[in-house]
């Protein structure tokens, strides 16, 4: 097991690596913009190293600061979170040269499945299907192609996720403009501008198999998460199990994840993603990363996805096999609370937390790096805590997720956490058949005029 | 419309109290302005409300070790020697073995310092105490 492990991140994650080390008895250094002075998880490391200013490409984002960090304090091992370094194949070949094991795939093992058009050439050979689309990354005139792939169809980053550079392009004449817009976002997101198309699922579900992969060549594939609830392409309620999924597709699903994993010599944690439509999963790609919406597989299968990562990565075998991995203990239901203004577009709100409450509970788990007193910077997400919620079922899962959210009170910012308890009484959202559409067709956060009571 | 007089010699009995050039008075409708004897030449706000501090501190810019000089080169900052705008005062030696200099953004002379060689630092660390010219 590792001494001491530096966390390259910030926010509830960096406080949810530090939680888990500390339950292994692994020391662990915190680093932190200038921005981030006030983030809990500075106070809850052993120790901290300031890195540099605000902008997270100054600080979050520089290699050699971060590793710098690691040297100063001794650390010998770095954990990524999300976001951020996280799938950077560079530096977690950078963090091998020093000596220094990085928490989360190898680089082999991250190029060929995370850049997304590389994860779709594997889960071909892999007998995975996939969503029908162009071959590789874009570099030559492609309207042919997309002529007999039928519009409409999707432009995607190829480094990327969280909905940057993403177009639905439903004619040819928008073909080249909405290409070349896609390109120049993905290029200011990710700094590569790579992008690929793939035919349009017009009402298709998000449903995600959690995986991890020792490095001793188990590999183990947790029940689904359904994270069909999005708005412009960004997850806002994530849940385990899928009301869509019946159990001889989630066997086809986990049983697809795990060639793919074993195919691309896959180590460490991982989600494969999947669209869902008729009763049809397409694989799109594979997230090299520990996700935001980990709790819930660790609701549902019980086990702490944080801890089997970091032992995984310090060589330990798996603990358990896929008969333990297939359980399905609860129904479990996350929501992402943001500091935004759900009457103004959506827009961050940054900003002084004046005061904060909680909610507690019989199965309410609160992730957060946030207090009373806290001030939200403008230079990072607006994600201020993560609400998991798990019952017996789905029905009494989402009666608890009322619950929670009217307990959740916080003043000094405005939250999505209203949002959140207005899709899940929604009676579209409570029948569990819904699509990636479901928040544009049930106009729910549509601007309306107040109710004349 | 008459005008009562006897805010106008309370404010400028203050004025001659407050170091003040001009005043303006308005109450309902009505007011007036005062300008201090002498003070065609106003008094610009040339120096700020507080003075400039007179020292100013030189911090590490990244994360590394520090040493006072490339390897090889003679150590040139010393408690009371004298350090120009835009001199390296010493460098930040990162994790790959690269290094850079601090540089010193005010002249001055070196009063303290806080750091010795060898020793980690991160960013925004204070390095040394300039006393300001």
């Amino acid at each position: 097991m590792f001494k001491k492990i530096l966390i390259a991140n910030r926010s509830e994650i960096a406080v949810r690596v530090i939680r888990a080390a500390r339950e292994l008895g692994v020391k662990t250094v915190a680093v932190y913009s200038e921005a981030d002075r006030e983030s809990r998880h500075i106070a809850m490391a052993d120790e901290a190293v300031c890195i540099g200013p605000g902008p997270s490409k100054l600080s979050y984002l520089d290699q050699e600061a971060v590793l710098s960090a690691a040297k100063n304090t001794g650390a010998d091992a770095i954990h990524p979170g999300y976001g951020f370094l996280s799938e950077n194949a560079d530096f977690s070949e950078l963090c091998a040269r020093r000596g220094i094991t990085f928490i989360g795939p190898p680089p082999s093992a991250s190029r060929k499945l995370g850049f997304k058009s590389a994860g779709k050439a594997v889960a071909t050979m892999a007998d995975v299907p996939v969503v029908p689309g162009t071959e590789g990354d874009i570099t030559t005139d492609v309207s042919k192609e997309v002529e007999a792939i039928g519009y409409p169809v999707l432009i995607k980053a190829s480094a990327g996720g969280g909905g940057k550079g993403m177009r639905i392009v439903r004619s040819a004449a928008e073909l080249k403009p909405q290409l070349e817009a896609a390109s120049t976002e993905a290029k200011a997101a990710f700094g590569d501008g790579s992008v690929f198309i793939e035919k349009l699922l017009e009402r298709p579900r998000h449903v995600e198999i959690q995986i991890i992969a020792d490095n001793h060549g188990n590999v183990v594939a947790f029940p689904e998460r359904d994270c069909t609830v999005q708005r412009r392409h960004q997850k806002l309620v994530e849940e385990s199990p899928s009301p869509a999924i019946r159990p001889e597709v989630r066997r086809d699903m986990q049983a697809a994840a795990i060639r793919l994993a074993k195919a691309a010599g896959y180590q460490n944690v991982g989600t494969v993603e999947f669209l869902f439509q008729d009763g049809k999963f397409y694989f799109i790609e594979v997230n090299a990363r520990l996700q935001v919406e980990h709790p819930v597989t660790e609701a549902v299968a019980g086990v702490d996805l944080m801890e089997l990562m970091i032992r995984v990565a310090a060589g330990e075998k798996l603990p358990f096999g896929q008969d333990r991995a297939s359980e399905i203990r609860c129904h479990a239901i996350e929501h992402r609370i943001n500091a935004e203004d759900p009457d103004n577009g959506f827009m961050p709100c940054p900003g002084k937390i004046e005061s904060i409450e909680l909610p507690g509970g019989a199965g309410v788990r609160v992730d957060t790096h946030v207090y009373a007193g806290y001030t939200i910077p403008s230079y990072y997400d607006s994600m201020i805590a993560k609400l998991i919620i798990s019952a017996g079922d789905r029905p009494a899962a989402l009666r608890r997720s009322l619950r929670a959210l009217g307990e959740l009170k916080i003043t000094g910012v405005k939250t999505t956490a209203g949002m959140h308890a207005k899709v899940v009484a929604h009676p579209v959202f409570m029948s569990g058949d819904f699509d990636t559409h479901f928040i544009e067709k049930t106009g729910l956060l549509d601007k309306k005029e107040p109710a004349h009571v | 419309m008459t005008m009562d007089a006897s805010p106008i010699k309370a404010v400028a009995d203050w004025m001659k109290t407050a170091d003040l050039a001009e005043v303006v008075y308005r109450k309902d409708g009505t007011g007036f302005s005062l300008t201090a004897l002498g003070a065609g030449d106003h008094p610009t706000i040339a120096a700020p409300a507080m003075p400039a501090g007179r020292f100013a501190s030189v911090a590490s810019d990244g994360v590394g070790v520090f040493q006072w000089s490339e390897p090889g080169k003679a150590r040139k900052t010393e408690e009371g020697t004298e350090v120009a705008a835009g001199d390296a005062v010493g460098v930040i030696v990162t994790g790959s073995g690269a290094s850079k200099p601090v540089v010193s953004a005010h002249a001055g002379r070196v009063a303290k310092i806080f750091i010795d060689a060898g020793q980690a630092v991160e960013y925004g660390q204070p390095l040394l105490l300039l006393e300001l010219r």
